[in-house]
């Protein structure tokens, strides 16, 4: 058995992103209330009051937003709080995608 | 910060967003729609396929324009997924494409990869296996397309006489298996997806259908959006996002689940609210030999089981598992209430366990115990993480033991008719079970002058030297084994290939025929679409060409009775077709030709399976696919239950027609709780736990090429509780050392990450090769399944700048 590598572009730390953990994505998410969304007209503005979040459209019991925030610990905050926003039975994740510096470490 | 590049992330998230809410199909999480139509012309063209990674088996359509996969789609025909995909699905495409694609055979020489050519690479492979057939081992996987298996198997098996044939299924669901066997005596699971739009409760032990098996999970999730209650139950040893869309978590510890569902058990005995009608009528109850257990076990009465179970109170549950005796009593109370409708699901959690059979089969004993089995909605289910692993391992059998149709090695009689239907020699079958996986590895690698006796190890479509336990003790690299031949059939460089003496390149996915079996015991099929790159060629057709090979070499196994190819293909003259000559490997259809052989296995155990062009006009068939008296192929949702399953006795409402105790029943076994083999202490103080992440299939050979998803996840990290952080001085984002008893690994911190474990408890997924987590699991496994547990070992974290002050000290000392 031979112990040699194989020299060929083997995705490594340095041709993807780089460390990124310490960094914040920005998540697409999806909203899942109990009922209509239509009834929950005052759940939504509390999320377009949240000024790291974008809202979406809305359709079926289903609002895409996404959060934009500056900290991890924000971030966990904001989803925290969205889970518990009244008529919220669901937090889904479309998509995250990873900043790729380092400046949001400031909480740490 | 960019914030050209953040705006863009910003505007791809709301994309992904909006596509799911806007979606018609009913699903919510977290899936991405179908384009609306898909239009053929302008040289583009679609076709059905099974998705490539998990075993959901959802179907996308292919779209193809000059030679090039250029679009995925959901399929909406598809009952499974209804035209919505996960992430990974959605750009499952893009797997095809990676820059560093393999195209030749590449041979070691003096320890460089030098290109060669197919002929030289067969010809290497079978006078290797001529030398030594007993010291060949095959090692495959439960991405084998079911007629690579059926060849693969049968080569082994059927031509070799040599058993050491084994799948990297070994390592996610042999526990399930096992656990089926002992419960039902036969496998796989008895309900289908249809339950999780029944059922009133789900529960999830050990489980995070919310990122492993994402479309499934959103079948329930969905329900809720549309008004209706499903409460779900998650029981695991960390946070996840099942959690997340959980009603009631309950935190275990290691083997905690073993305990619970005994207190479920004893609660139902002890306060007389099971199904007494149920387990009257179709279980017995079952223990484990005092001397050799085995998975028959022993009879045991009623009155023994109630003995047996008593000492598993609410209160010494709580002390075992860590979970408050209320919630035990509060799951008790819930199977006891036959109103309503509970699905189980699990995966690894529950197989990658030393007790893995044990644990498999009392979860399927406190369905049975409280009779709810067999309605729709009522169900235990296991799923798989691999597209095949239930069609190509389960059901072809490429397990060591194991033969096509639910037969075994070990029993003459299944040998003789194996040996009939494939037209081989009497006694052509080897009595003795091969290595299973770990057993093949220590083999493998251990020097032949110690008894190592694997000398040449083929690997197909899979990455043992990521995905092994303890890759230091039976993976890695080490002296005295340069009389060892690694072959490795693969579509990127990978960690196995780092140390592969013979490279095949191969093709993948819709560059060749195939066709899966899922979770649900549905069967898939789908065509060739386009052409490999360079030399890339067919698994299938790497098996044939050998065994020809040897066939010319004079190998008495590579020939039938009759003096043929035990794989001739004859067109309709009667002539043969060269299929081990590439050029004309698709002047037929081979898997029509392996797969209409196999089929005629699968009425044995009441698999039965559908002519292959049925599966070419469907989105899948779950078996037993049965024919009708109007020549129609019917298949079956519901295992064992009389509305729907066409082999149970007419008159009976239940039938476990291939009852362990011949006599129709289901066995509900006791098996006494036993701590896991390695635990935290002073030295290594935390338990490990590996796993999976919702953007990488498995090993990431394939994900990580895809940019889309390796952007969302790009390494790997270990999860770690904020005060254990704090305790130890580890900082978000600090690189830290895992260490155990039998190897190391650097990884950053995530701190209350996307899965939060609890104090003393970390997670690593696997899918990163630069990280090789799998230096630090432990091989110890199931005594039956032989699965490896590598969901708790003990390891201690340590910062990266004490890591190397110790190894200099100890350099210097």
């Amino acid at each position: 058995m031979g112990c040699m590598l194989l020299g060929t572009a083997i995705p490594t730390k340095d041709t993807l992103f780089s460390e990124s953990l310490t960094q914040v994505p920005v998540s697409g998410l999806v909203v899942t209330f109990q009922t209509p969304v239509d009834q929950y007209r005052e759940t939504i503005e509390l999320l377009r009051a949240v000024p790291e979040i974008e809202t979406g459209e809305f359709k079926n019991g289903k609002l895409a937003i996404v959060v934009d925030s500056e900290t991890r610990h924000r971030d966990q905050e904001i989803w925290d709080s969205v889970r518990q926003m009244p008529g919220v039975i669901d937090l889904a994740v479309a998509f995250v995608g990873f900043d790729d510096d380092q400046n949001h470490t400031r909480d740490e | 910060m960019d914030a050209k590049r953040r705006s863009f992330l910003k505007s791809t998230a709301m994309a992904a967003a909006c596509s799911m809410v806007t979606s018609e199909a009913g699903f919510s999480l977290p899936v991405l729609s179908a384009d609306d139509g898909l239009p053929d012309g302008d040289g583009l063209t679609w076709n059905k396929a099974p998705c490539r990674f998990c075993g959901t088996g959802c179907h996308v359509q292919v779209g193809v324009e000059d030679g090039r996969v250029v679009a995925i789609a959901g399929d909406k025909a598809a009952d499974v997924n209804k035209g919505l995909l996960c992430v990974k699905g959605y750009h499952v495409g893009g797997i095809l494409y990676g820059k560093d694609r393999l195209t030749k055979p590449l041979l070691r020489k003096d320890g460089k990869l030098t290109e060669i050519e197919w002929d030289d690479a067969i010809d290497i492979v079978a006078k290797r296996i001529m030398d030594a057939p007993d010291k060949f081992a095959f090692y495959g996987s439960g991405q084998w397309t079911i007629p690579e298996g059926f060849a693969a198997q049968k080569f082994m098996k059927g031509g070799l006489g040599n058993n050491h044939i084994d799948p990297n299924a070994r390592l996610c669901m042999a526990s399930a298996v096992t656990g089926f066997l002992a419960t039902y005596g036969v496998d796989e699971p008895a309900g289908c997806y249809a339950d999780l739009d029944e059922c009133d409760v789900l529960i999830t032990w050990g489980n995070n259908p919310a990122e492993m098996h994402p479309v499934l999970f959103s079948r329930v999730t969905d329900r809720r959006s549309r008004g209706e209650t499903v409460r779900i139950i998650d029981i695991g040893t960390r946070r996840t996002r099942t959690t997340d869309a959980a009603n009631d978590y309950l935190e275990m510890q290691p083997h905690g689940d073993v305990a619970i569902s005994l207190g479920i058990m004893h609660l139902l005995i002890q306060n007389e609210n099971y199904d007494k009608s149920f387990v009257e009528n179709f279980c017995n109850f079952r223990g484990a030999e005092a001397d050799t257990p085995t998975l028959q076990g022993e009879a045991i009465s009623e009155e023994d089981f109630r003995k047996r179970i008593a000492k598993y109170t609410p209160e010494h549950v709580e002390e075992l598992s860590g979970v408050p005796a209320d919630k035990i009593r509060m799951l008790a109370e819930l199977f006891a209430n036959r109103e309503i409708r509970i699905t189980s699901l699990w995966c690894m959690g529950m197989n990658q366990h030393t007790m893995g059979t044990a644990i498999n089969s009392l979860v399927h004993g406190v369905h049975l115990l409280s009779g709810h089995f067999g309605r729709p909605g009522d169900a235990p289910t296991s799923l798989t993480g691999q597209p095949s692993a239930c069609g190509t391992v389960r059901e072809v059998g490429t397990l060591a033991h194991a033969l096509p149709g639910g037969r075994v090695v070990a029993k003459p009689e299944h040998r003789a008719q194996c040996e009939e239907m494939w037209n081989v020699r009497e006694g052509s079958i080897n009595p003795e079970p091969g290595y299973h996986t770990v057993k093949m590895f220590e083999q493998f690698t251990k020097p032949t002058s110690e008894g190592g006796d694997i000398n040449t190890l083929f690997v197909q479509v899979t990455n043992p030297g990521q995905t092994l336990p303890n890759l230091n003790a039976l993976f890695n690299s080490k002296d005295g084994l340069e009389d060892k031949f690694l072959i490795v059939s693969e579509v990127y460089p990978t960690a196995t290939t780092r140390l592969a003496d013979l490279i095949l390149p191969a093709a993948l996915w819709v560059e060749k025929n195939g066709m899966f079996g899922n979770s649900e015991r549905r069967t898939q099929q789908w065509f060739k679409m386009v052409d490999p790159p360079g030399e890339a060629r067919d698994d299938c057709w790497m098996t044939i060409a050998i065994a020809h090979r040897l066939f010319e070499l004079g190998h008495e196994g590579m020939k039938n009775k009759d003096g043929e190819f035990i794989f001739a293909v004859k067109d309709e003259n009667g002539k043969e077709i060269p299929v081990w000559e590439f050029e004309h490997y698709y002047d037929t259809n081979v898997d029509k030709h392996l797969f209409e052989e196999y089929r005629a296995f699968t009425t044995m155990k009441h698999k039965n399976l559908a002519p292959y062009d049925e599966y070419v006009a469907a989105r899948g068939l779950r078996w037993p696919v049965v024919e009708q008296s109007d020549g129609s192929w019917r298949e079956t949702k519901f295992r064992f239950a009389a509305f729907d399953d066409p082999f149970v006795a007419e008159g009976q409402e239940f039938e476990f027609y291939h009852s362990s105790s011949n006599d129709g029943r289901a066995q509900i076994w006791f098996h006494e709780y036993a701590p896991p083999p390695e635990m935290p202490d002073d030295e290594y103080p935390f338990w490990l736990c590996t796993g999976r992440v919702l953007e990488h299939w498995h090993t990431g050979t394939m994900t990580r090429r895809v940019s889309q998803l390796s952007r969302a996840m790009p390494t790997s990290y270990v999860e770690m509780h904020a005060e254990d952080a704090q305790a130890a001085n580890i900082r978000q984002g600090e690189t830290v050392v895992i260490e155990s008893r039998r190897g190391v690994c650097e990884l950053p911190v995530w701190i209350d990450g996307r899965g939060r474990p609890p104090r003393g408890t970390i997670f690593v997924p696997f899918f990163d090769e630069t990280k090789l987590i799998n230096n630090c699991t432990l091989e110890a496994h199931d005594p039956f399944s032989k699965q490896p547990d590598y969901k708790k070992c003990a390891v201690r974290v340590v910062k990266k700048s004490t890591a190397k002050a110790n190894a200099t000290e100890m350099v210097h000392s």
